[in-house]
């Protein structure tokens, strides 16, 4: 498939994970990722796949983290409520250092919250959400088409360091439709699943997937193993993009679909003749870091935009670490910024750094 | 909550909602009413937001004509279709995870009794299937298997509804469905073989499609959850914006599924439950 076809965001994804190889897909019912799991089970049996609809999210989870254990490129997808009932799985599986993919498509909380688009799941994402000292791989796609190249990039990435990585949408990407064309990236090395559980048969070494390691100095062990892996994927897989940040007085950071809304405001600001500029991490674990950091020299001021009550703005904070004031602006529980909002408030910061 | 509690200052008479004077003035608090006299009171649903011919809004509206005591009954929702008509009842309720029902309901039941050990304070759980038949599966059970003296109702439209129709553990084998766009895989769940086996004291499957049968297991179920255990009623809710059909034959597809025996209604006793009903029927206050 490599002409350009119109898709719901929901869909492509599913579809972008059966041409990165996934043949196996748990889920569950939840608003607004439906289409996500219907689109798998009318195409999984096509491909010979495995598609199951699960009792629960914890059992979903814990069929993930099976289906892993056995080496096979595996997805389940759900979205906030959902998200937190896998979050001790997800613990599990970065402790038992299984790769697979998980796919947040987030609506408004806290609780059940309600069904429009929200990014109040970020902290919950990027700092953990389950116990432990662990990390996901967290991407975060502003369009379709980054959505099914970055789902590639993510079980490739998920194999490539034995982690499960999260794909963090919102109901607004899963529900809107745009052309995608599904093209071949440039494949990776990817290291042989030789710890997979499949028999001595196969493997005639002992393998064994597990996350309790109940000796202290033993478990230290693995921790500091863990973080070894956290720091590379640190050094090497920092994404962002940026938009007229050459000149910029003031940078926008905004992520996801937020970040399209931004844009359309940085376009018209600069159509006016305002210095602004947008800068849009793409991994939000690892946060750009760098990348933002050598902004920093450049522009007077920052505004972080959100849909939510202020928490990327945290991480942004962090690497602008008080060289230069960081605003925020954010709406909540399923309402959208509108780009003049987002205009607005940049002139408010403009005139305050002027 | 007292019957005290719905009377009126009479200084705030004049601005208080109109619906919550009908509601102390000829609502069913303290009067003994059952399906047969709806019409003939102010009923503690008003208006829901679900669809045109929804059975579930039948049975609640049903189920909410069946209670022995409303005054003292709370009502243990989950998420689904039921949670977004449960806000419109003049009824106290908690709405929680979903699927945590029963383990709501117990905590609830336990700290009721002891704060008011001389009164009965029913606790009734109302879910849907997917609440209690697969994600909350666990905890129903366990909550049977521990005799915590609620009673559990499931609105069974035999799919997972408000997110679209998809299948669900209660959905029949080959019903083709979101999620199973080929049918489904596996059986019906049999929920009140598991209830009885589980330590249910009363079990009863019904359909609206005779209200005096539902009243009567709904009834059953609460006053046996005050003294004897657990209980749990299985009402067949078809729903027609899932299952493609016209508004006006929810009662036609109960009423057929009953006749073809593929929704077969049934009622499981336990002795005790028996002699205690047989006690208290016999005094005929209720049926």
């Amino acid at each position: 498939m490599s002409e350009r076809v119109l898709m719901k965001g929901n869909e492509a994804i599913a579809e972008a994970a059966i041409q990165a190889g996934c043949r196996f897909f748990f889920g569950y019912p939840i608003t607004p990722q439906n289409e996500l799991p219907e689109y798998m089970s009318r195409r999984m049996p096509q491909v010979e796949g495995t598609f199951l609809q699960a009792e629960s999210e914890v059992a979903a989870i814990n069929m993930v983290y099976g289906a892993a254990g056995a080496g096979a490129r595996v997805m389940t997808s759900s979205s906030s409520p959902g998200i937190s009932l896998k979050q001790e799985g997800i613990s599990y599986l970065a402790g038992a250092e299984l790769p697979a993919v998980i796919v947040n498509i987030v609506r408004g909380g806290p609780g059940l919250g309600s069904i429009q688009p929200s990014q109040g799941a970020y902290f919950q994402a990027v700092k953990g959400g389950g116990h432990g000292d662990y990390r996901l791989l967290v991407l975060a796609p502003a369009n379709l088409q980054e959505a099914v190249d970055l789902v590639t990039e993510a079980f490739d990435l998920a194999d490539l360091y034995r982690n499960p990585v999260l794909i963090l949408g919102d109901g607004l990407l899963g529900q809107m439709m745009e052309p995608v064309e599904f093209r071949k990236l440039p494949s990776r090395e990817l290291p042989p699943k030789t710890w997979a559980t499949t028999g001595m048969r196969h493997h005639p070494h002992k393998n064994i997937i597990n996350s309790l390691v109940l000796d202290a100095p033993g478990l230290e062990k693995h921790i500091l193993h863990l973080q070894e892996k956290y720091a590379r994927m640190n050094l090497h897989e920092q994404r962002a993009k940026s938009l007229h940040c050459a000149d910029a007085e003031v940078v926008i950071v905004a992520y996801g679909s937020t970040a399209r809304i931004a844009k359309t405001a940085v376009m018209s600001l600069r159509q006016s003749g305002l210095k602004v500029g947008l800068f849009r991490p793409v991994t939000l674990w690892p946060f750009p870091v760098n990348t933002l950091s050598e902004l920093v020299p450049k522009v007077k001021a920052f505004l972080t935009v959100e849909m939510n009550a202020g928490q990327m703005v945290e991480d942004v904070k962090l690497a602008v670490n008080g060289a230069r004031p960081v605003h925020f602006y954010g709406r909540m529980g399923g309402m959208v910024p509108t780009p003049e909002e987002i205009s607005s408030e940049c002139v408010r910061v403009l005139g305050g750094v002027r | 909550m007292s019957k005290a509690m719905f009377k009126m200052t009479t200084a705030f008479a004049d601005v208080m909602p109109a619906e919550y004077v009908e509601l102390v003035q000829s609502g069913p608090f303290g009067q003994g009413y059952g399906v047969a006299d709806l019409g003939s009171f102010k009923e503690l649903i008003e208006e829901h937001p679900l669809c045109a011919g929804c059975g579930l809004a039948l049975a609640v509206r049903l189920i909410m004509a069946s209670l022995p005591t409303p005054e003292d009954t709370v009502v243990v929702g989950s998420t689904g279709c039921s949670s977004l008509a449960f806000p419109q009842i003049a009824l106290q309720n908690i709405h929680s995870l979903f699927g945590n029902q029963n383990a709501v309901a117990s905590g609830l039941k336990r700290a009721l009794k002891l704060r008011f050990p001389d009164k009965h304070k029913d606790v009734l759980v109302v879910a849907g299937d997917g609440a209690t038949a697969d994600i909350g599966l666990d905890m129903v059970m366990h909550s049977w298997s521990r005799g915590e003296k609620l009673a559990t109702i499931m609105l069974d439209n035999e799919a997972y509804a408000n997110t679209g129709g998809q299948e669900s553990g209660m959905s029949p084998e080959g019903c083709v469905l979101y999620m199973a766009p080929t049918g489904k895989k596996f059986k019906k769940i049999a929920l009140p073989e598991i209830a009885r086996e589980s330590g249910c004291a009363y079990v009863a499957s019904v359909t609206p499609v005779q209200p005096r049968k539902l009243e009567k297991a709904v009834r059953r179920a609460i006053l046996v959850a005050r003294e004897v255990g657990p209980t749990y009623v299985q009402i067949f809710v078809p729903c027609p914006t899932n299952f493609k059909f016209k508004p006006q034959e929810t009662l036609a597809k109960a009423k057929q599924r009953e006749k073809d025996q593929t929704y077969p209604l049934r009622e499981f006793i336990t002795p005790e439950a028996q002699a205690y009903l047989a006690a208290l029927e016999g005094g005929g206050k209720h049926d």
